[in-house]
């Protein structure tokens, strides 16, 4: 049977259910909302076309760009902090860990833990006057993060927080790319005489770098839609001040029932993190079809 | 892997896909139980406490047992509005905010007119008329009020007592310098003067002792006028005095009770019905030195207005959604829960009674040290905010400057100012 | 060349030591929480001694009983999800490593640029249509939500650890006479079991914690543990941390202990998968 079938053939009916799962559950609503963005709709009244009234109020609104621009803020320090950290560690692992199991054990423990715990824990933890971190910064003379008040530190909060639980992800991803380069290659080097910033720079970067790529993709669409952290522990604020893109369309769509704006503003959200994914979509996209 | 254990994973996982399916709803049965939409809140009050079970005569004399499903007050009514804008729901009874009920969702509601004039609720003049009032739109009565719980203000016997003060603040004025009396360090425990939570309902709650508002009945914004502008620079000259919570602005309204429960403030202005557990010594570290009093008014209107300031009330009542498939069934459970026994009952479980006779009772006024102050805040409460279309915008909006005010960025003049400017666009014509 | 010696050693010891402290510190804080009484989680300065209690998570079973049933549901929509995610991912990653056209391509390229879509918008126009399917409220549908959510990560993933398998393999089995179905089951499937390993990990972790979809899409039948505890950090009585705690610490503890057990696979799994063959 098979052999008489046409092998792409063969293919798209293996990849069918996957693109089948996508195409209903994620395409087709999004073009729902696209319909609805030109729409006034909200509970209790019927769709009403407005043209591009919708886009016109997002984009003139402060609050949405003030919100853009914390969310770019936070993404680009959550994802390049997290790869360096993670990059750090995973070296540092493959030096040799004491115990190796229980250490990795403790590394990814993190990962495990719910949005909604972990902010349980890092509030908790930073409760103004009587968090263990506040007394113990307290006890080092160290100014307090002032998390809720001061804006600023409202963001460093939530980068931090997002930091935690998501560090054993791409931690993950780059400590097993690094286990799969070969020591002979290490070994090669040595014996030529490399110093290791030189090995780092010749073999584990460049060997390392598709999965950095693949994991900063990831990363960026999912740090780019940030919602729960920021929400459970500022709410946006004080004053909307810490609010991001995800939040302002939650507002929008669930707080003031505007689904029309709340339609736009997710296009809107579409738009920029595709530009800011670009980039890698572009090296992602020369790793994995032209290398082959 | 081997074969067999591929094959036990893989059929496993088709036997759960058919539980699945087989979990797929099948319609109403006749002993489907009465599916309710509230706060956890609401069922506590319903179900437990020292006035017991209060649904359990209504389900022995129907044999329809109650379903709850309870939310947080945000997320219960988006997903109550979303379940009535179906085509035809499941859902039998929904607790809704006064504030709801505005024209755009009228329509969503099960005018309820005509069942009370076919099968009444008993004695429903007892029911305080500006809450029934607060449930109507175009005139139509659209819920059937069963909570209306007013704040008050808490206040710490003990930390009062060692700052030099034997009683609560006599005006607003005073409250301001008890608070800042009642902010110092000792022994390591910080305690602040007045844990407030920064939203409208509170903030109205202190413009009151200028007989202040937001919004007036009639959608006038009064933001601007000198009550909410005095309210705002007061809070704001306490938080610069480190007599509010350092992370004021990100309370949420239950935040306050842990500081009260743990000595670590001094005031604090809500639901007289807290008193409960303040005073409870499992939960609170000051059992029965937590009391409370109706919120003061102003040295300047003390003279017009009396002692105490005018109530601030929020209405939450029991709606049947106009696509729901039983509404008789519906109707005869709300009767049965405002009735005066269920009230009563409700009253003991925590409840904040929409009913007048039930703060009058004897084993309240015994039960409950509040039950007369909340009374006569009650006399004189008005809602919060009245409802319209934008009402939950124009909150935040409001709420965004006062932050900003509070936090010293503004000047109140200013914040109040801006949030008139935020605010007049929204107004019903 | 000791001193240096001695200075790796120091260097290393306190790297590791903070990434311990990095890791465990705020987990191990919320455990031992919730055997503390109420009024010794917040005594300052902090208590390292106290009296263990298990009165939170006495006070949980009598008070959240929602909690329990939650949990349950819980782990019947991550383990759906988690079989459809990884079968669909399979197939599709075995299709995309061993066929190639532009057209397919492009597909795997829709699939990573789609997920760029916000799923919180998506649920506006879902809810309704879901309801009118009547599949609200049910398992099945967070099952089928999760899996698709995940099958574009799973996919890109499960590819490159097929491409580890060497095509000479396919070639031998076809010669056989397998068919594409017979090769899959009897062929890919054994050797890219680490790779399913890790990336169940992933969709396990995933499912089990998801908030949104499950807040939107149940009501009783299929509520998950998560929003039980979020609907904690709301209760109007004030929150009761240590109850709080003890929610938190059973919700953790399956998954944690079950990512635990799976680091095996992988890290077996994706060393495999990351290398270039």
């Amino acid at each position: 049977m098979s052999s008489i079938r046409r092998p792409l053939q063969t293919a798209w009916l293996l990849v069918s259910p996957v693109q089948a799962l996508l195409v209903l559950l994620i395409l087709v609503p999004a073009v729902y909302i696209f319909i609805l963005s030109f729409n006034r709709s909200s509970f209790g009244v019927s769709p009403e076309f407005v043209g591009f009234d919708n886009y016109i109020a997002v984009l003139s609104d402060g609050r949405f760009w003030k919100s853009a621009l914390n969310t770019i803020i936070v993404v680009l320090i959550i994802v390049h902090v997290e790869i360096l950290l993670a990059m750090g560690i995973a070296l540092l692992f493959a030096s040799g860990t004491p115990a190796r199991a229980l250490m990795l054990a403790a590394v990814l423990a993190p990962y495990a833990v719910s949005e909604v715990t972990a902010v349980v824990m890092w509030r908790f933890l930073f409760e103004p006057d009587i968090g263990l971190l506040s007394q113990a910064l307290a006890f080092l003379g160290l100014p307090n993060l002032d998390w809720a008040v001061n804006p600023t530190h409202g963001l460093l909060m939530v980068s931090l927080l997002s930091i935690w639980l998501n560090l054993p992800f791409t931690f993950i991803i780059l400590y097993s790319a690094r286990l799969g380069i070969p020591g002979e290659l290490y070994e090669a080097a040595q014996v030529d005489g490399a110093s290791p910033w030189t090995r780092f720079r010749q073999i584990t970067l460049p060997l390392l770098m598709p999965a950095i790529l693949v994991a900063m993709l990831f990363r960026y669409i999912f740090a780019f839609r940030l919602f729960s952290e920021v929400w459970l522990l500022t709410g946006g604020g004080p004053a909307r001040q810490t609010e991001v893109l995800a939040i302002y369309l939650y507002l929008e769509a669930f707080r003031y029932n505007d689904f029309g704006k709340a339609s736009a503003t997710g296009w809107l959200l579409v738009g920029l993190s595709l530009i800011l994914a670009l980039f890698y979509l572009r090296q992602l996209q020369k790793e994995m079809f032209n290398a082959r | 892997m081997s074969n067999i254990s591929r094959r036990t994973v893989l059929g496993t996982g088709s036997a759960f896909f058919g539980l699945s399916l087989a979990g797929w709803p099948t319609g109403a049965f006749a002993a489907d139980p009465l599916q309710v939409f509230g706060h956890k809140t609401h069922e506590t009050m319903s179900i437990s406490g020292a006035g017991g079970d209060t649904t359990a005569p209504w389900t022995a004399e129907t044999g329809t047992p109650i379903a709850w499903t309870t939310f947080d007050i945000g997320p219960l009514q988006e997903r109550l509005l979303r379940e009535l804008s179906l085509n035809q729901t499941t859902l039998d009874i929904g607790y809704v905010l006064n504030t709801q009920m505005t024209q755009q969702l009228a329509g969503l509601f099960e005018p309820l007119d005509d069942y009370q004039e076919k099968d009444p609720i008993e004695n429903f003049e007892d029911i305080f008329p500006g809450f029934v009032e607060g449930m109507r739109v175009g005139g139509k009565l659209l819920s059937i009020p069963s909570r209306g719980p007013v704040p008050g203000l808490h206040y710490n016997e003990e930390i009062l007592a060692k700052r030099g003060f034997s009683k609560g603040p006599e005006t607003i004025e005073e409250l301001a310098e008890i608070a800042k009396a009642c902010t110092y360090t000792e022994d390591g425990v910080s305690v602040v003067g007045y844990a407030i939570p920064l939203n409208y309902v509170s903030l109205v709650q202190m413009a009151r002792a200028w007989n202040g508002d937001l919004i007036t009945p009639d959608f006038k914004s009064v933001v601007q006028e000198p009550p909410m502008v005095k309210t705002v620079a007061m809070l704001a000259d306490l938080y610069a005095a480190g007599a509010l919570p350092r992370n004021v602005t990100s309370m949420t309204s239950e935040d306050p009770l842990t500081w009260m429960q743990t000595g670590r403030a001094a005031m604090y202005p809500g639901g007289f019905n807290r008193a409960v557990v303040f005073n409870d010594p499992e939960k609170s570290q000051f059992p029965g030195k937590i009391k409370n009093m109706p919120m003061p008014t102003s040295e300047e209107t003390r003279a017009e207005l009396g002692p105490y300031a005018p109530g601030t009330v929020e209405i939450w009542g029991m709606i049947i959604p106009k696509n729901g498939l039983r509404k008789d069934l519906a109707w005869s459970f709300i009767k049965h829960m405002s009735s005066n026994k269920m009230q009563l009952d409700m009253q003991f479980n925590g409840n904040a009674t929409v009913r007048r006779s039930v703060y009058e009772n004897e084993d309240i006024r015994k039960a409950l040290s509040y039950a007369d102050a909340a009374k006569a805040a009650l006399d004189s409460a008005r809602v919060a905010l009245p409802a319209f279309d934008n009402a939950t915008r124009v909150a935040d909006l409001f709420n965004e400057q006062v932050h900003l005010a509070v936090l010293g960025q503004k000047t109140a003049e200013q914040a109040m100012a801006d949030a008139d400017a935020a605010i007049q666009p929204l107004l019903p014509a | 060349m000791h001193a240096k010696r001695l200075a790796v050693v120091v260097f290393k010891t306190i790297a590791f030591g903070a990434v311990l402290i990095w890791s465990l510190l705020p987990i191990a804080v919320i455990i031992l929480s919730s055997f503390k009484a109420d009024r010794d989680i917040f005594a300052i300065p902090p208590k390292l001694q106290f009296v263990p209690t298990l009165a939170n998570y006495e006070a949980l079973w009598v008070k959240w009983g929602s909690f329990f049933t939650g949990l349950a549901n819980s782990f019947g929509v991550t383990a759906g999800a988690t079989v459809l995610a990884v079968a669909l991912c399979t197939i599709a990653g075995y299709a995309y490593s061993r066929f190639n056209s532009k057209a397919l391509t492009a597909s795997v390229f829709f699939l990573v640029v789609i997920r760029l879509f916000p799923p919180i918008v998506l649920t506006l126009p879902l809810f309704p249509v879901i309801n009118y399917l009547g599949l609200n409220d049910t398992h099945f549908v967070l099952i089928v939500l999760y899996a698709t959510l995940y099958v574009s990560l799973g996919t890109v993933m499960m590819r490159t650890f097929v491409d580890q398998i060497p095509r000479e393999i396919d070639e031998a089995a076809k010669v056989d006479g397998a068919n594409t179905w017979q090769l899959l089951r009897q062929v890919i499937l054994p050797l890219v079991a680490p790779g399913m390993v890790s990336l169940s990990v992933f969709v396990v972790v995933y499912a089990w914690n998801e908030y949104l979809f499950a807040f939107i899409f149940t009501t009783t039948r299929a509520r998950t543990a998560p929003l039980v505890i979020s609907e904690m950090i709301g209760a109007i009585d004030g929150v009761e941390w240590g109850v709080l705690f003890s929610a938190a610490t059973l919700q953790l503890l399956p998954v944690l202990i079950f990512v635990l057990l799976a680091q095996k696979y992988l890290i077996a799994g994706l060393t495999a998968g990351a290398t270039k063959g």
